[in-house]
């Protein structure tokens, strides 16, 4: 059973009662909400993702339910809850969709310390990992996105890669790409057919968009092993550039990328260490997408 | 003495610290329910490292297991944590010659007592003799300590709860640490010296027991009190066989006119873990507390107080009971190195 499969009365009765368990990846998310800007996200991002029964285990219980009793001037708001755990201020309703994918980043990175987190895209190809490690902002989520809608890369993660630290393999999350004010338009540009829930904020220097992952996901979670890492950096109108990357240098940018690296020990270095090992290691500075897309794939072609 | 009420059937995190073994025919949707309510209490790990222990952790199912495993990890890395900052403390402090004394959740990990099993913690909390406080805080300093603005303990303190300044911090140290001053230079002090930590000490069992339960039931932040209800548990649990040690708690608790707390503490730790007490002393501490109708309500508001924080398990007497406390708790000027003092030192 796949989200899809439910009929919308029933997604939005799953939704209000007990809670929608849906397995994203790894792990299983029960989602309560009676907001309908959250139903349509969920109904759009999670189509193809497998719906667990009732009484299924669920790694994380997420609530996205108004925060207060009347809505006050500025408008409804609504706030995510976490077993009475509540990490974020309330936000407009409409923004729902985008406090709930945090919310679920903020259970997975305090939660599932069974995997190492590395601020990083991941994306597949035939089975071997791409990762782009870096900062926010840096246009890996414009990339990723690139990747997977235009460029026929198998969709793991956006923002956070899992590596599972025994085998230095890396699982997918197949969660909503979330892309920011140009690079909204620039992944449009490149996939025309990729499909984007509604634009979360107003202002344009703050537009935040989801691209669903429905179509590229790895909806079934098959783990995959590191085969490039390419450490990205977006420059408004840069020549694109690929160049080898110093091992050293590419295995200190996903340390300092890790979130619980430090949690995870000496294990932690190993993995990281193992990664990098099995890995080409490079640099990219584009201002392009289709460029850098182009470049990419002449990389990961040659290297097969 | 009168009853306690008896634990909250929902309550699945003291039902699992009372009797482990009773795990086994959980199912998953249990699993699922104790998993969040134990992540809320702060005793998922130790439920984890008591499972494991025990060599029951591989009958958990798999998904629940994942859960218990990551906290034990993250447990363990504050352990680990504790130990170094408290190897810091002991290089920053040595040329002072003064001699610390840890307590709290830092006091069991330096001491390797059973509370350290599956704690988390954020700062590490030292007693120094009043009149040494300019000296110790000048030796921090020196060797890289700095004040943490804006923390919680600094709030705390500013409230005048806590005698001492705010926390310190040292880059790459993921510890605070809190010092309080002593309030009163003793003639003599009731510590255990560590072995691994030389110039390093921590309360004997008697102030151990009667800090950990005074802090329990007289602080504003009762957020993790059944946690801190089973750090006590296993405190009595190991110190309980020690000959003399139920007699030396009682003329401890009462010297420092803590009898209230010891009681409380006790019959709490009874009635909700299973803790054994000899027979006899939950009378012998309870005689002079003899106001029937306040201590049934007292045990109404600590039996929702001692809960998971979780909305399975409260009822709607449960933010009221918090609120009281919180209330109580407000204008009172016990800190937990008053309170330390006080056991340990008044008795000597």
């Amino acid at each position: 059973l796949i989200v899809a499969d439910l009929a919308s009365a029933d997604l939005d009765r799953a939704l209000r009662a007990t809670g929608l368990r849906v397995r994203t990846g790894p792990l299983v998310a029960a989602i309560r909400s009676t907001q309908p800007a959250l139903h349509e996200a969920i109904a759009l991002h999670y189509a193809q993702h497998p719906v667990e029964p009732d009484n299924a285990f669920a790694d994380v219980h997420a609530s996205i339910e108004p925060a207060g009793r009347r809505p006050g001037w500025a408008g409804a708001r609504v706030v995510f809850d976490s077993d009475g755990e509540r990490p974020f201020p309330p936000v407009p309703a409409r923004e729902a969709h985008a406090l709930l994918e945090r919310g679920l980043d903020w259970c997975l990175l305090n939660h599932c310390h069974q995997y190492l987190f590395v601020r990083a895209a991941v994306v597949v190809r035939n089975g071997r990992a791409l990762l782009l490690p870096g900062p926010p902002g840096i246009g890996k989520s414009t990339l990723c996105g690139g990747l997977a809608f235009a460029a026929g890369w198998q969709l793991f993660s956006d923002g956070v890669a899992l590596v599972v630290p025994a085998s230095a393999r890396v699982v997918p999350l197949a969660r909503p790409v979330c892309l920011k004010g140009d690079s909204i338009d620039a992944v449009r540009g490149v996939a025309p057919s990729a499909v984007f829930g509604p634009l979360l904020r107003g202002a344009a220097q703050d537009r935040v968009a989801y691209a669903s992952p429905a179509a590229v996901s790895a909806i079934d979670g098959v783990d995959a092993m590191p085969a490039w890492v390419v450490l990205p950096r977006y420059e408004a109108g840069a020549p694109t550039r690929l160049q080898g990357h110093s091992r050293a240098r590419s295995f200190m940018s996903l340390v300092e990328n890790a979130f619980n690296y430090d949690v995870h020990g000496r294990a932690g270095f190993a993995a990281l260490a193992d990664v990098i090992d099995r890995c080409e290691c490079h640099e990219l500075v584009y201002g392009n997408l289709a460029e850098a897309l182009a470049c990419l794939d002449r990389l990961t072609v040659s290297s097969r | 003495m009168s009853a306690l009420p008896s634990p909250s059937p929902a309550d699945l995190v003291s039902a699992a610290l009372r009797q482990p073994q009773q795990l086994a025919a959980l199912t998953l949707a249990g699993w699922d329910a104790l998993v969040r309510q134990a992540r809320r209490a702060g005793l998922l790990a130790r439920i984890g490292s008591m499972l494991e222990a025990q060599g029951s952790l591989a009958r958990v199912p798999r998904s629940a297991r994942a859960h218990l495993d990551a906290a034990m990890m993250l447990s363990e890395f504050h352990r680990a944590q504790a130990m170094r900052t408290l190897a810091l403390v002991q290089e920053a402090l040595a040329p002072t010659q003064v001699e610390p004394v840890i307590v709290g959740g830092a006091a069991y990990v330096a001491a390797g007592l059973l509370p350290a099993m599956g704690r988390v913690f954020t700062d590490i909390e030292v007693v120094v003799p009043a009149g040494r406080l300019a000296e110790v805080r000048t030796a921090l300093l020196v060797r890289g300590w700095s004040d943490a603005p804006n923390t919680r303990t600094q709030e705390i303190a500013q409230r005048g709860e806590i005698r001492g300044w705010g926390s310190l911090i040292r880059d790459r140290c993921r510890c605070a640490l809190v010092v309080h001053d002593e309030r009163g230079t003793p003639a003599g002090r009731d510590v255990d010296r560590l072995d691994d930590f030389a110039g390093l000490a921590v309360p004997d069992p008697a102030g151990m027991v009667l800090h950990a339960m005074v802090k329990l039931f007289h602080r504003m932040d009762i957020g993790h009190g059944l946690r801190d209800l089973s750090d006590l548990d296993l405190l009595l649990r190991h110190y309980g066989r020690m000959p003399d040690f139920w007699t030396r708690l009682e003329q401890r608790a009462r010297d420092a006119d803590a009898l209230g707390s010891l009681c409380q503490g006790l019959r709490f730790a009874q009635g909700l873990l299973g803790t054994p007490v000899p027979p006899g002393t939950l009378e012998q501490v309870a005689a002079r507390d003899a106001r029937p109708l306040l201590r049934a309500l007292n045990d109404q508001v600590w039996s929702r107080a001692l809960r998971p924080r979780h909305s399975m398990v409260s009822d709607r007497w449960s933010r009221p009971a918090l609120f009281a406390l919180r209330f109580k708790a407000r204008g009172r000027q016990v800190a937990p190195a008053l309170v330390l003092q006080r056991p340990s030192f008044a008795a000597v």
